[in-house]
């Protein structure tokens, strides 16, 4: 006989039992089922009935498995505790759902830290890698750049086996499309090789790039290769224009493992070894330091070294008094990113789903105990046929841990992948934080998550199971036994903690969602509506002198109002909402009264033209606004905002007193008015900043942010305006080009985002501390339901019956609440500290929550009071 | 049966299948018992023989001395029932345990 190809069933076949096979035992059973089908088809007829004989190869796969898996006991005995999970489907879905609406939120939040503080970068030894950051408490400043003399100065630490630094500077790319505003990372000596990265494409920065006479050279990112350039191999070797100068590409940067991530560019800073004149200044901290750790030192002890050094430099007494207090601190690289911000809000964060998780326990523990009790026969069977207290205890607990790990799968499921979903649609600022995945790290968080859950709320309600006194539970009318004092004592301390906890979460969250909600209601101090925005950048190049710049400027707005639609244009320094320009905060003295007799007061800087009051509708509350004649050679002067006015003057009025900055040359200026305060960097920070404006004739920059007024639809006229100003230079690129509205409307989006969170944990707590309320309470009648029919045979009246267990539980639920208001006070002080817009004491949070949690009590007990009083004397013990 | 038939002399899978009449799904898992209970060892043809007729090397069966032992015991126990016939056949015991 000819053999002839297997058939492509037989294939299939044998294919599907090889994959249930486990892995080590698939060579020889292949091999087997191989030379079996093959004398099966070489047998007289043995083609008939084929693909029957083959179906036995699948039954003999699952036979192998089977045999291998019983191997193991404890595989054996979680099945057997699901299987007596899975008899009981009521309770076990309560107790499931119950744990992941806990885990889930506990798993989300770590999810989010994940990404944004644990995660490794994909850099060679990256747990090596710090940040270098300077901090001044003393001054109320959090992380900030370092300055050159501290950077040459971490050497005297040891700490650090290498180290560089850089500064991302916003540019104008020209070359390979539109011009393009980009960020460019503009790096020292040593810069990669402290990294450790490895290019894509071409080369790195090599020590010849960083001599001062070198030809300027440029790294690009990965991904602004791919898009804007299609992974062009040419673009290696050809030329890019930054800002009007020309550079030539050398290398490409992989994204993965990019430092800075953002950039999109990076230029060796080319300082020859030595920093020029006006870098090198220790009160100048505008520098990024990233180091490697020195051999065999952790990120704690290099911390520490370095933290000691900028002691001892900032303890002397010629420091600039501004620096005194400034201290410096090294973090790993990879939770650098999120700025100490990060770590405050996950500090709340944790707060709040800690307590929704120990919530979500409390309300399983109470189940289990319910289920303890109603199983008091068959445990107190298998302690009669010899199995231990122990035994039964961890049976408990391997019934609680199965629960747990279920729910934990479900909560993962809804919590990860839906906040991971959720992610997708939350505002961009909340977004760039991190990169959500289900990845192992997330999938370990959540099993120690779920493990401690069970832990939790499985340890008292097993130990209270397993010590059931045998004869009595043997007894007939066993189910009282349950309800021994020792657990009416726990449930109790439930009942109170429930309530407790969930009051500290429901306070919070309400102090939260009010201290957002005001944020969301200031009025931004500014008409929004009928502004486009956008801003654009004068390279040096092209626009060497303060005249060029001005004369461009006023063409480009001459044109801008020329737009149909346009009914003004102005042109400023700084844009409300954090959109472009500079929020550069200067300290401003009276010229009169200059410190150490004088105070001095920050402001934020802002150069404006006449018509910014008018475009924005900002109104002058004293003195009066810039005129035509505020010239360039005309006294200088400036506004203040109302609050700034009433820092200075507390008494009288600033307007015609002489102010100056040495951030301005020192220049005096001439208050001429006040204005009314408005919310220049959004309405996050609940208190206006204290602002400056300044005539833009007199103090010219080379970056300008435009207002454009118009009569309809703001939008309608874009792409008239990007047509006027490239008339005028086709390589002025418009950045973050938007309506006013739009960027008030982003502003806000972030502070919903947080509300809806706080809301959702505040509404999570209140079902959770309700159901566990209503279950324990429902638990108690149950078991009472005997004493209920003594006493009603006794003569007690219905209302009685539902009274006295009312009572009961308003009692235990005002003992929570007393308890509650004082954790809420804590959690609302800790709140208070951390975050703009929450004010203490609000009495009107504390009351209502209090009054929510007792009516929720009062509602979860009456349920099961109307239950037992509606019991029959006859029927109640009967039912024994 | 399955043991039965080894002690007979046949020695694979598919041979015992023929001899005993049951289905794949039950002869294969059942050697493995056997095998694994000690009541039968496994090993391989040898490839040269195989390769001459041009199959894949099987899998051959053998009883062990504890499997002779066993067989015995069951074949001793099965003899003790009696002899039954339903619908005109004649079963001298029902299926081993194998």
């Amino acid at each position: 006989m000819t053999p002839s190809p297997t058939p492509r069933l037989i294939r299939i076949l044998l294919r599907v039992g090889e994959w249930v096979v486990p892995r080590h035992r698939r060579g020889s059973w292949r091999r087997q089922w191989e030379a079996e089908v093959e004398h099966r088809r070489r047998m007289p007829g043995g083609r008939q009935g084929l693909a029957r004989f083959a179906w036995g190869a699948v039954l003999h796969g699952l036979h192998v498995r089977r045999r291998e898996t019983r191997m193991t006991g404890w595989t054996r005995e979680l099945a057997q505790v699901a299987r007596g999970l899975l008899r009981r489907p009521g309770f076990s879905l309560v107790a499931v759902a119950t744990l992941a609406v806990g885990i889930g939120a506990a798993s989300a939040v770590f999810s989010l830290a994940e990404a944004l503080l644990l995660r490794p970068l994909p850099l060679p030894e990256s747990h090596e890698l710090v940040r270098v950051h300077s901090t001044n408490r003393e001054r109320g400043h959090g992380w900030f750049s370092v300055s050159v003399p501290d950077f040459a100065g971490l050497e005297a630490t040891g700490a650090f086996r290498q180290r560089s630094f850089y500064r991302i500077d916003p540019m104008d790319l020209a070359g390979g499309g539109d011009p393009l505003r980009i960020r460019v990372a503009s790096v020292y000596d040593g810069f990669f090789e402290t990294l450790g990265t490895a290019p894509t494409a071409g080369r790195l920065l090599g020590a010849d790039d960083q001599r001062a006479d070198a030809a300027p050279v440029a790294l690009m990112a990965e991904r602004m290769w791919v898009g804007r350039y299609g992974a062009d191999p040419g673009v290696i070797g050809g030329t890019i224009r930054l800002d009007g100068r020309p550079h030539t590409v050398v290398g490409i940067v992989p994204d993965r493992g990019a430092w800075p991530a953002d950039a999109d560019i990076w230029t060796p800073l080319a300082w020859g070894g030595t920093p020029p004149e006006w870098a090198d200044a220790r009160s100048n901290h505008a520098w990024q330091v990233v180091a490697r750790l020195a051999d065999g030192l952790s990120v704690t002890e290099a911390d520490e070294r370095v933290r000691t050094w900028s002691r001892t430099v900032y303890a002397d007494p010629d420091i600039d008094p501004r620096d005194v207090g400034t201290e410096l601190l090294a973090v790993p690289l990879h939770s650098s990113e999120g700025g100490d911000d990060a770590g405050a809000l996950f500090g709340t964060l944790g707060a709040a789903v800690g307590l929704v998780l120990l919530l979500a326990c409390m309300n399983a523990s109470g189940l289990l105990l319910g289920r303890g009790m109603a199983r008091a026969r068959e445990l107190s069977v298998r302690a009669a046929l010899g199995a231990g207290r122990a035994r039964i205890a961890g049976l408990l607990l391997g019934e609680t841990l199965v629960l747990a790990l279920a729910g934990g799968a479900l909560g993962v499921v809804v919590g990860v992948v839906g906040i991971g979903r959720a992610w997708e649609a939350t505002p961009p600022a909340i977004r760039d934080l991190g990169d959500i995945t289900l990845n192992p790290t997330v999938l370990l968080g959540a099993l120690g998550i779920s493990v401690v859950a069970a832990l939790v709320a499985g340890v008292v309600p097993a130990l209270k199971a397993s010590r059931v006194p045998l004869a009595e539970a043997m007894k007939d009318g066993a189910a009282g036994s349950g309800s021994g004092r020792a657990s009416t004592r726990f449930r109790r301390i439930l009942v109170v903690g429930e309530v407790a906890f969930s009051l500290a979460l429901l306070v919070a969250a309400g102090l939260a969602v009010t201290g957002f909600q005001r944020q969301l209601t200031t009025e931004p101090g500014f008409e929004a509506e009928g502004l486009l925005t956008f801003t654009v950048r004068l390279p040096q190049s092209r626009y060497p002198d303060d005249e060029a710049v001005d004369g461009v400027l006023g063409d480009a707005l001459a044109r801008l109002e020329a737009v149909p639609g346009v009914t003004g244009a102005t042109a400023t320094s700084r844009l409300p909402l954090g959109a472009g320009g500079f929020s550069l905060s200067r300290v401003f003295v009276f010229d009169d009264a200059p410190p150490p007799d004088g105070a001095e007061y920050p402001g934020s800087w802002i150069e404006v033209d006449e018509g910014w009051f008018d475009a924005l509708e900002v109104p002058v509350v004293e003195g009066r606004a810039f005129e035509e004649g505020d010239r360039a050679d005309a006294p200088l002067v400036a506004m203040v905002s109302r609050r700034l006015a009433a820092q200075m003057a507390p008494d009288g009025s600033v307007v015609g007193r002489r102010i100056r900055s040495r951030y301005d040359e020192n220049l005096p200026r001439t208050v001429v008015g006040v204005v009314d305060d408005f919310q220049i960097n959004g309405v996050a920070r609940s208190v206006p900043n204290p602002v400056v404006l300044v005539p833009r004739s007199q103090s010219v920059r080379s970056s300008m942010a435009f207002l454009v007024r118009t009569s309809g639809d703001p939008g309608a006229v874009v792409p008239a305006v990007r047509s006027a100003l490239a008339d005028l230079d086709a390589d002025l690129a418009l950045h973050e080009l938007r309506t006013l509205r739009d960027a008030h409307a982003a502003d806000l989006a972030g502070i919903r985002f947080l509300t809806t969170l706080f809301g959702a944990f505040g509404t999570v707590a209140l079902v959770l501390a309700l159901s566990g309320v209503y279950g324990l309470v429902s638990l108690s009648v149950s078991q009472r339901t005997r004493e209920i029919g003594v006493r009603r045979a006794m003569g007690a009246t219905a209302g009685r019956v539902r009274r006295g267990i009312v009572r009961e539980s308003l009692a235990l639920g005002l003992a929570g609440v007393a308890l509650g208001l004082g954790l809420a006070w804590v959690a609302a002080r800790v709140l208070a500290s951390g975050m703009d817009g929450v004010v203490i004491p609000e009495p009107v949070t504390f009351l209502v929550a209090g009054l929510v949690l007792t009516a929720g009590v009062a509602a979860g007990s009456w349920i099961p009071a109307r239950r037992a009083a509606g019991i029959a004397p006859v029927d109640a013990l009967r039912a024994e | 049966m399955v043991l039965h038939a080894l002690a007979r002399g046949h020695r694979y899978g598919f041979d015992i299948l023929e001899q005993t009449g049951l289905t794949s799904g039950t002869v294969y898992p059942a050697l493995d018992r056997l095998a694994a209970e000690g009541l039968a060892e496994a090993a391989w043809e040898d490839a040269e023989v195989a390769h001459a007729e041009k199959r894949p090397p099987r899998r051959y069966f053998e009883i062990t001395a504890l499997g002779k032992e066993a067989l015995i015991e069951a074949l001793d126990r099965y003899r003790a029932l009696a002899p039954l016939t339903i619908d005109g056949v004649r079963y001298p015991g029902a299926p081993d345990q194998a």
